[in-house]
């Protein structure tokens, strides 16, 4: 027998009661906090089944920023870079910057809300 | 410590038989749902003589136990919203002030209670409304008309030289003073400076000009909420900010605030601040507006996690960051 993870399921299960069974049989003052927490419980569901950040963001920026290896400091010397003014209009850099950071972004939307991407990333 | 405490109703009872000379009662309390930043109450006050005879239905608006660095306190707001009254603009009538904490814990005022619903996802889902955009852009022109000179608002302090510098390095100071790593944002704060326009027209700025903030009764407008982050500032800040994507309550296709479209806005607008609107420039202010709420939401959600505040509201808006940020990379593609 195979242990499998099974917390997001048990989320998912519960949250279909939920929605299903109890938001409608709440007074009206009580149904934005069970919307809210109906909500919490799918982002916590995603954030389970996510197999965790891209690992080709990292190295992505390591390169930018010319490190030998992708490091979390790397950021903050970003954000120190970006505000020296680095990264200007028009230079190859900046463009593959903001490609890093959209996917970086898009690893977070896809637990926090994928219906923003399903135009572009069906 | 709150209003559901029966000693402390009899204080504001006290408070308000002072205030009126008169004998009150005090009914219908009940706390109003929003309100990140401050909390509001429901009340109805019977005044039995002297000139506030008679029956009020009010709002009692105080501060949440934590707030937000830019947010004004509750006496500011109280006078931001009598000098907007003055110039015309549509907001509940302030009535009483009460700067004593004795009497609440906190300071607070007493304004009209306003018919309609504020709840975007509500009133996005009505049928749009050209008259609605139109009163909309005559309001915002008229708040534009209150400009440094005006008397009664020394509290704004003077008008910053480099407003947009200004603002910037105050986003920048916000996201560091919480300890917040955003890449995104700082990509969005850095285009910003790049792309800056002229320095512009400085007047006051609402601040928070948007669907959720408009009182609105079927199709006409009962009031504008919400003056806290109110302050002198380029005007396209308030139409940047009502007509941006991120405050469209999931009517994406109706651009201006999820409620129109935006040129009955912008024409009445026009028409009443009797000029014209740079359309090519409303551009860089949607983005300002994405990167100044994705800092607030950083903001906002450091107040739960930080342990400030436990709330699932607040906790939840650390989960918008990632749409606004997504949105900052797609609208700064070119330059």
């Amino acid at each position: 027998m195979v242990n499998k993870p099974q917390s997001a399921e048990l989320l998912s299960v519960a949250r279909a009661v939920l929605r299903e069974q109890l938001i409608g049989e709440l007074p009206v003052s009580k149904k934005y906090p069970a919307v809210m927490v109906a909500n919490a419980m799918a982002i916590a569901a995603r954030e389970l089944e996510q197999a965790g950040p891209s690992r080709n963001v990292d190295r992505a920026l390591a390169d930018l920023m010319d490190a030998p290896q992708p490091s979390d400091r790397l950021w903050p010397d970003l954000i120190k870079r970006l505000r020296r003014g680095q990264f200007g209009a028009g230079e190859k850099p900046t463009e593959a910057l903001r490609r890093l950071l959209l996917d970086e972004v898009t690893d977070r939307l896809r637990v926090s809300n994928p219906k923003i991407l399903e135009p572009s990333d069906p | 410590m709150g209003l559901s405490d029966p000693e402390i109703q009899l204080k504001v009872r006290s408070f308000l038989q002072e205030l009126t000379h008169s004998a009150v009662t005090l009914t219908g309390l009940k706390k109003l749902s929003g309100g990140a930043i401050q909390e509001n109450w429901a009340l109805d006050l019977q005044v039995e003589a002297g000139d506030w005879a008679g029956f009020h239905e009010l709002v009692l608006r105080c501060d949440a136990p934590t707030g937000v660095s830019a947010s004004h306190g509750r006496a500011d707001e109280y006078q931001l919203l009598k000098i907007a009254r003055g110039a015309g603009v549509q907001v509940p009538t302030p009535c009483f002030l009460c700067q004593d904490v004795t009497v609440l814990g906190r300071p607070f005022f007493l304004m009209h209670r306003l018919k309609g619903t504020a709840a975007g996802h509500l009133l996005t889902k009505q049928a749009a409304q050209p008259g609605l955009m139109k009163t909309l852009g005559v309001n915002l022109a008229r708040i534009h008309s209150i400009d440094p000179e005006r008397q009664g608002l020394a509290f704004l302090g003077r008008p910053p030289a480099n407003p947009i510098d200004h603002t910037l390095d105050l986003y920048r100071h916000y996201l560091d003073a919480i300890g917040a790593c955003r890449p995104a944002i700082e990509f969005g704060l850095a285009w910003l400076q790049r792309n800056a326009p002229g320095t512009g027209r400085m007047t006051l700025c609402h601040r928070d000009y948007r669907t959720g903030n408009l009182m609105i009764d079927g199709d006409h407008l009962t009031g504008i909420l919400d003056w806290e982050f109110a302050g002198w500032g380029n005007p396209m800040e308030d139409i940047g900010w009502f007509v941006a994507k991120c405050w469209r309550f999931g009517a994406p296709h109706r651009e201006a605030g999820g409620l129109g479209d935006r040129e009955p806005f912008y024409q009445a607008y026009e028409r009443q601040a009797g000029l014209k609107i740079d359309r090519s420039e409303v551009a860089y202010w949607e983005v300002m507006a994405h990167v100044r709420w994705a800092t607030i939401a950083c903001q906002q959600a450091d107040r739960h996690f930080s342990g400030a505040e436990n709330s699932l509201e607040l906790a939840l808006t650390a989960y918008i960051v990632p749409e606004l940020e997504y949105e900052i990379l797609m609208m700064t593609e070119h330059g």
